[in-house]
C-alpha cells in the first residue's frame, strides 16, 4: 500500500503499524510524535495502530536537547 | 540597499525594510535556558534591540560546551554563564538598547508562574523535556506566547504557540517520554551548525509575535542528514492534558515534572 509521510510518499507493506512503519524507515534513535490523517497517535498506540491506504502521516522527532 | 546607521532598531538594518505598525520594541522577553540554543538566540534578540531580555541559568561554562554555546569562549570555563553571556552579549552589542536581567536559577514549578507572568513573551532552549513541559504548561496557564525549540544530534524543532490558545506543545508531544528514548545534547551530542539553525528559526518565530505577525501553531523541524526544513500545521487535540476539552493540567505542581524515569526540571 501507499502512505504520504512528511509529504512524501513511501510503497509500505499491507497492515503495517505505526511502530513497523518507524522501523521501517529506520527512525529508531529517538521518540516521535506522529499524526495520522490529521490526528495524533499517542505514543502508547505507535505498536498497536495498524496503517491504511492513502493514508498521510506527519512524523516530527520529538527531541529535547538544547 | 544601503545600510543604514541605528541604534536603536538592529534588526531593521537594511534601509527599505519597512518597520510593521506593530513592533514593540518594548517587548520583555524571558529566555529560558542559555545553552546551544539560547546562546545565539540571545545574541539575535540583543541585535534586534529588544526591550528586554531575562535570562534564566544556572549552570556553569563546561570546555564541551563552547562548540555550540557561541557566546562563550575558553577563557569562560567555570564561570557562571549568565555572568560570561550577558558580559558577551554586551561586549558584542555595545550599541544595543537592550536591557539584560539575569536570574541564576531554572525554571521550577515553584518560580514558573511569576517568572512568566512578569514578561510579554518566553523563549526556551533548555536542555531537558521537564522544564519544556512545565514552560509549555505555565505559558498556556499564564496566556503567555511562547516559543519553544529543542536540538540534539543533526536534527531542531521550534513551535510557537498562541498565548492560551491551541494548538499547543502537548498536542503534539502529549508527555513526558521515559528517559530511556530520550537522549539529551550532553549524553547524544548535537551540532553547533544544526542548534544555530534552531535558534534562528527561534528567532523568526520570536520576532514574529513581537511584530504581530505570529506564526502560531505550526512546528518546523529541520534535520541536518537529509538537509530538509519542514513546516508543519498541528491540529489540536480534544483529549489534550493541556488545552482539551477536560484538562488534567490546571495548575502547576512537581509531580508532573517527575516521571518516573525522567530527572526534574
Amino acid at each position: 500500500m501507499r502512505v504520504t509521510v512528511n509529504g512524501n510518499e513511501h510503497s509500505v507493506p499491507e497492515g503495517l503499524t505505526v511502530r513497523g512503519l518507524l522501523d521501517h524507515l529506520g527512525l529508531t534513535e529517538g521518540p516521535v510524535a506522529v499524526e495520522r490523517n490529521r490526528n495524533v497517535v499517542p505514543r502508547a498506540e505507535h505498536a498497536a495502530v495498524a496503517l491504511s491506504d492513502e493514508d498521510v502521516l506527519e512524523i516530527v522527532h520529538f527531541v529535547g536537547g538544547g | 540597499m544601503v545600510r543604514i546607521k541605528t541604534k536603536t532598531t538592529g534588526v531593521f538594518c537594511e534601509k527599505g525594510f519597512k518597520l510593521p505598525v506593530n513592533y514593540r520594541k518594548d517587548a520583555k522577553v524571558l529566555l529560558v535556558g542559555l545553552g546551544g540554543l539560547g546562546c545565539p538566540t540571545a545574541l539575535m534578540l540583543t541585535r534586534a534591540g529588544i526591550g528586554e531580555l531575562r535570562v534564566l541559568d544556572d549552570d556553569v561554562v563546561e570546555a564541551s560546551n563552547l562548540h555550540r554555546q557561541i557566546l562563550f569562549s575558553q577563557d569562560d570555563v567555570g564561570k557562571d554563564k549568565l555572568v560570561a553571556g550577558v558580559a558577551a552579549l554586551r561586549r558584542l552589542c555595545p550599541d544595543s538598547p537592550t536591557r539584560f536581567e539575569p536570574i541564576q536559577s531554572r525554571l521550577l514549578p515553584d518560580n514558573a508562574r511569576e517568572l512568566v507572568r512578569e514578561v510579554d513573551i518566553v523563549v526556551e532552549g533548555s536542555d531537558n523535556f521537564a522544564t519544556k513541559f512545565l514552560c509549555a504548561d505555565t505559558c498556556f496557564l499564564e496566556k503567555k506566547p511562547v516559543v519553544q525549540g529543542a536540538a540534539v544530534r543533526w536534527i531542531t524543532t521550534a513551535l510557537s504557540t498562541d498565548p492560551g490558545g491551541r494548538p499547543c506543545y502537548r498536542c503534539l508531544f502529549e508527555d513526558l517520554p521515559a528517559q530511556d528514548q530520550a537522549p539529551n545534547c550532553a549524553e547524544a551530542g548535537v551540532l553547533g551548525s544544526v542548534v544555530g539553525f534552531g535558534a534562528a528559526l527561534m528567532v523568526e518565530l520570536t520576532l514574529r509575535v513581537v511584530h504581530g505577525c505570529p506564526d502560531y501553531g505550526h512546528v518546523y523541524s529541520y534535520d541536518g542528514r537529509l538537509d530538509r526544513l519542514r513546516r508543519h500545521k498541528l491540529f489540536s487535540r480534544d483529549n489534550c492534558a493541556l488545552c482539551g476539552h477536560q484538562p488534567e493540567i490546571v495548575g502547576i505542581g512537581w509531580s508532573a515534572y517527575m516521571g518516573e524515569n525522567c530527572e526534574s526540571p
